[in-house]
């Protein structure tokens, strides 16, 4: 190599399970550019990856390494796919099963704070006056 | 036209190492150009084993940054979707200590205690029947929707040392009835 690897330790980037570094915006400049941002975010990925692969490819002396590190590039990111798309869908799910656990809970607590106590307080009412008033009969009667 | 769009911190890094030089307007222009040709046409996944060198280069250099974007675009979805995933965790959590809490501190003090109530109106009640009254025509009646809790009994909560007794107690009975 007569540069510095633009992809060294890229198989590091792949781990996407174990990475932590935050969202940065990234401006784009192009006519017709689509409003969706997932759209976006592809296409400048992809912007971002040709210039790396470049990068790469003038780093390399010869084509027997350019063949080498693009191979072993390609081989790390078949691996990866796979690994990403099932964490993808495995954290979604995950993510959905919670939302919807707490959604029912939350309605079985609205319906117990907004229902079931202001009853129960309201029925503990009734009780203690009709307790005073069959007490007051009792009495009457006594006397 | 300007746009903005989102990607991971560690993956901008990498990309501004290999561009130290390029300056932001000029790199906005350039990603947009490069972007839409790596992903115009149709997608080549695979090339034969029999292919030349240069052909096999001529599509790693294709392939690569459209595989690679896209996987890209996955790996966000994945580290800004652990967000969500974590926060429906903490949602879950608060949301599990509250019910828990109604259903084991709240709720079953009130029945207890709407039973108690329950228990002595029905026992004056029977009182004065007993003395030739009538409790039906005494005010207020008793409401035909109120909650039913004469048969209410106080839930039993598992706790460490009431399991511990209780695998205790299945060993003693157990070697009781060897012996």
């Amino acid at each position: 190599m007569r540069a510095a690897d633009p992809f060294e330790g890229f198989e590091l980037d792949l781990s996407y399970r174990q990475r932590r570094d935050q969202p940065v915006e990234v401006s784009l400049d192009g006519e017709g550019l689509p409003d969706d941002e997932r759209q976006l975010r592809l296409l400048a990925y992809a912007g971002m990856f040709d210039l790396l692969v470049e990068a790469l490819m003038e780093a390399c002396e010869t084509d027997e390494e350019r063949d080498g590190r693009l191979s072993w590039i390609l081989g790390k990111l078949q691996s990866a796919e796979p690994i990403v798309r099932f964490n993808l869908f495995e954290n979604s799910q995950l993510a959905k099963d919670l939302e919807l656990i707490s959604r029912m809970r939350g309605k079985d607590i609205v319906m117990t704070r907004e229902w079931l106590l202001p009853k129960l307080d309201r029925d503990m009412g009734v009780y203690r006056r009709r307790i005073e008033a069959l007490d007051a009969a009792l009495e009457g009667d006594d006397r | 036209m300007r746009a903005t769009t989102r990607v991971l911190h560690g993956d901008w890094e990498r990309f501004r190492r290999a561009n130290p030089d390029t300056d932001e307007d000029a790199l906005a222009t350039e990603i947009v150009v490069r972007g839409r040709r790596r992903l115009a046409g149709e997608w080549e996944e695979f090339i034969g084993p029999d292919v030349s060198r240069e052909d096999r280069l001529e599509w790693l250099r294709r392939w690569i940054p459209r595989l690679a974007a896209d996987i890209a675009t996955l790996g966000f979805d994945l580290v800004e979707n652990r967000g969500r995933a974590a926060e429906a965790a903490r949602l879950e959590e608060a949301t599990y200590q509250h019910d828990i809490e109604l259903k084991k501190d709240v709720i079953p003090e009130l029945k207890a205690e709407a039973k108690t109530l329950r228990a002595e109106m029905r026992r004056l009640e029977s009182s004065l029947r007993s003395r030739g009254g009538d409790p039906d025509s005494i005010e207020p009646a008793l409401p035909g929707d109120t909650i039913y809790v004469d048969d209410f009994e106080q839930p039993k909560f598992e706790t460490n040392e009431s399991r511990r007794k209780a695998v205790v107690e299945y060993f003693r009975r157990r070697e009781s009835h060897r012996g």
